[in-house]
């Protein structure tokens, strides 16, 4: 807990849980229609993304402190701390909003079947997530 | 509202008390990363905390807080002296 994650890490990080993220929505979505894949090499993949998400997520944000710090009650947080997670939800609200606007647009525009239970648990993690990517993308000090 | 800059002397007085960034945090009830935020003057405590560490200190707040630059206390004690 005193190692200091360089900032560096810490966003290859964040952008490596992300990509891991969608690469394992896409590979299941197309193994789910049969598009492409066979179902042994698709749920391979989609295995592969999971586990290197599951890495990414606890080395950014379990292991830097920034789950808990994100999810801690107010009253355990300090003044700073206080202004740089409201600040960092915040800014998470209007990103999420976006990002289910343009994936329910997606979805009804195109007409590519439904939000399915992995997509809606995928936008669950997705909004438990984006404060503290953020605060690990702009946070200069991160035990 | 983007608010002024305030310098202040909480690093030179933790190290001439020779007191760790975590036991000030402790005594002034922030996280020992805030203390260290505060020292590299890249967050404006609020009224409360700087009540605190004033008290912590028990020096006047306008002495540890500024919002003009600060001049090292040498010069300060110089100037001082000199006047007298």
């Amino acid at each position: 807990m005193d190692r200091n994650i360089p900032i560096q890490n810490r966003r290859t990080g964040v952008l490596i849980n992300y990509f891991a993220l969608i690469m394992a929505l896409i590979f299941f979505e197309l193994t789910k229609y049969g598009i492409g894949l066979s179902h042994w090499a698709g749920f391979t993949l989609v295995g592969f993304f999971l586990f290197i998400l599951i890495l990414s997520f606890v080395f950014v944000y379990v292991k830097s402190g920034l789950w808990r710090l994100t999810h801690k009650k107010t009253k355990n947080l300090d003044e700073r701390e206080i202004q740089v997670v409201t600040h960092a939800i915040r800014i998470s609200y209007s990103i999420f909003a976006i990002v289910v606007i343009i994936l329910v647009y997606l979805f009804a525009i195109l007409g590519i079947g439904t939000i399915d239970v992995v997509i809606a648990a995928s936008l669950l993690y997705l909004a438990h997530i984006i404060p503290a990517s953020i605060l690990a993308w702009t946070e200069k000090e991160v035990y | 509202m983007i608010s002024r800059k305030l310098y202040n002397r909480i690093s030179l007085l933790r190290k001439e008390r020779d007191i760790s960034r975590k036991d000030l945090a402790e005594k002034i009830g922030v996280n020992f990363q805030t203390v260290g935020y505060l020292e590299r003057e890249e967050y404006n405590p609020s009224l409360d905390l700087a009540f605190k560490i004033s008290e912590y200190f028990n020096l006047p707040v306008e002495f540890i807080f500024s919002t003009k630059p600060m001049k090292p206390l040498s010069q300060e004690l110089y100037d001082k002296t000199k006047n007298q």
